[in-house]
């Protein structure tokens, strides 16, 4: 009893192990330069403005201005696509054709088998994207507006040489939808809902859904 | 540490009264604030705190998006509201307090609606089916205790990450949640064997 929950506490002290995503610090620092900059000019001139601790509203959830990141981002992208072109112009291509996009999502039950149904919560499935473009990820739904899990980078990602690979427990009732996605520039973070991250870039996909009662 | 006057730029002649504990491992955040340096003390603050204060969002979240969302969210915040920093707990633990607030927020506006599996422990520690002999391995445990810590219902996850995984004091964790020490202590000790069940269940072992 004592050295499982000895077990437990030690695993406890480790859960979530990672990093902050690169770059969070500058995020940070651009939003408060932006709000800083947005407030100077609709400041009356005779009192300067001062710092709000009281009841202060939380600031907007997107902390940086999407405008600024996304034209920069454009820019870098299509500074590598240049590049990219130039060099496949001269030594062929920069890396071997890609094979397929294929997807695969078992499951396996947790419980005693119900008749009639055929995934149910707590189920952990695992989802598996294989070939496709020079970037692959793989995201998955609940209701296709719920993000649940997002390899690379997430917390249910496995690690495999050659493929994206997914492990997560289907918690909630619903619709979940996998979705493998490729493309030969980097694939953009989804946010959610489905229809949106999948209108956001030029990607191939491939989709399986699974019904969880 | 005594209150001060010092310009601040951006913000207008304004009284300080920031203090920090004696004993503030971050007490040079808060000298550095003194001093004017406001921008130094966030980074700094985002240098020793950031890591723990990601991790703990996301794993209260369970969504590295929204997490890193919330981790910018607290630090933008304990940046204003370091002016007024009084020195009624660490730096660490105010940081933490807001972390915890910002962490509530969000799951309210996500609306999840989870179900709890404090509701079925005893079903869960009952199970009649038998163990095998195999120990889950390390793998299978953090595996499995991810999923098994998001079910836990809001409050018991929270005082389980502040306790074992950020490694609060009871006392500290009192501060941050405004709860009594043995109460936050007890829900602790609840949720222990509530997810030792929910492991062995999921794995099929004997953690």
């Amino acid at each position: 009893m004592t050295d499982s929950i000895s077990r437990l506490e030690a695993a406890l002290a480790n859960i979530g192990d990672v990093d902050a995503p690169a770059g969070w610090e500058a995020r940070v620092i651009a939003a408060i330069d932006a709000a800083d900059d947005a407030a100077r000019p609709a400041a009356p001139r005779p009192d300067p403005p001062r710092p709000d601790h009281g009841d202060a509203e939380p600031g907007p959830r997107r902390l940086l201005p999407r405008p600024r990141r996304l034209s920069l981002a454009l820019g870098v992208l299509g500074a590598m696509a240049a590049a990219a072109m130039i060099a496949v112009g001269i030594g062929g291509r920069l890396w071997p054709r890609e094979s397929r996009l294929e997807i695969e999502v078992s499951w396996q039950p947790i419980g005693p088998p119900v008749r009639g149904s055929a995934v149910r919560t707590g189920d952990v499935a695992r989802v598996a994207a294989t070939g496709g473009g020079r970037y692959r990820a793989l995201w998955v739904y609940r209701n296709e507006r719920e993000l649940v899990a997002v390899c690379p980078g997430g917390m249910q990602c496995l690690p495999s040489p050659d493929a994206t690979v997914a492990q997560l427990t289907l918690e909630l009732r619903g619709q979940y939808t996998f979705v493998a996605v490729a493309s030969a520039s980097p694939v953009p973070a989804p946010r959610g809902p489905l229809d949106a991250d999948l209108a956001a870039g030029n990607l191939t996909t491939q989709v399986v859904r699974l019904d969880v009662e | 540490m005594e209150p001060t006057d010092l310009p601040l730029p951006g913000v207008g002649q304004c009284t300080l009264e920031v203090t920090a504990k004696p004993d503030d491992p971050d007490r040079d955040i808060i000298e550095l604030i003194v001093t004017g340096d406001q921008g130094a003390a966030l980074r700094l603050l985002m240098k020793r705190h950031g890591r723990g204060v990601y991790r703990y969002c996301r794993e209260a979240l369970r969504d590295p998006t929204l997490a890193e969302d919330v981790q910018q969210q607290v630090f933008i915040e304990a940046h204003r509201d370091l002016l007024t920093f009084a020195g009624r707990s660490t730096v660490r633990t105010w940081l933490f307090a807001i972390a915890r607030h910002r962490v509530l927020d969000a799951a309210k506006s996500r609306r999840r609606a989870d179900a709890h599996i404090e509701d079925n422990a005893a079903a869960d520690a009952q199970d009649p089916t038998p163990l095998p002999d195999d120990r889950i391995d390390d793998a299978q445990v953090s595996f499995a205790l991810v999923g098994c810590v998001g079910k836990l219902s809001e409050r018991s996850r929270t005082a389980v990450l502040l306790r074992y995984q950020q490694g609060f004091t009871f006392e500290e964790m009192a501060e941050i949640c405004g709860e009594r020490a043995g109460t936050l202590q007890a829900r602790v000790m609840r949720a222990l064997p509530i997810l030792r069940a929910c492991i062995e269940k999921r794995t099929g072992g004997r953690l």
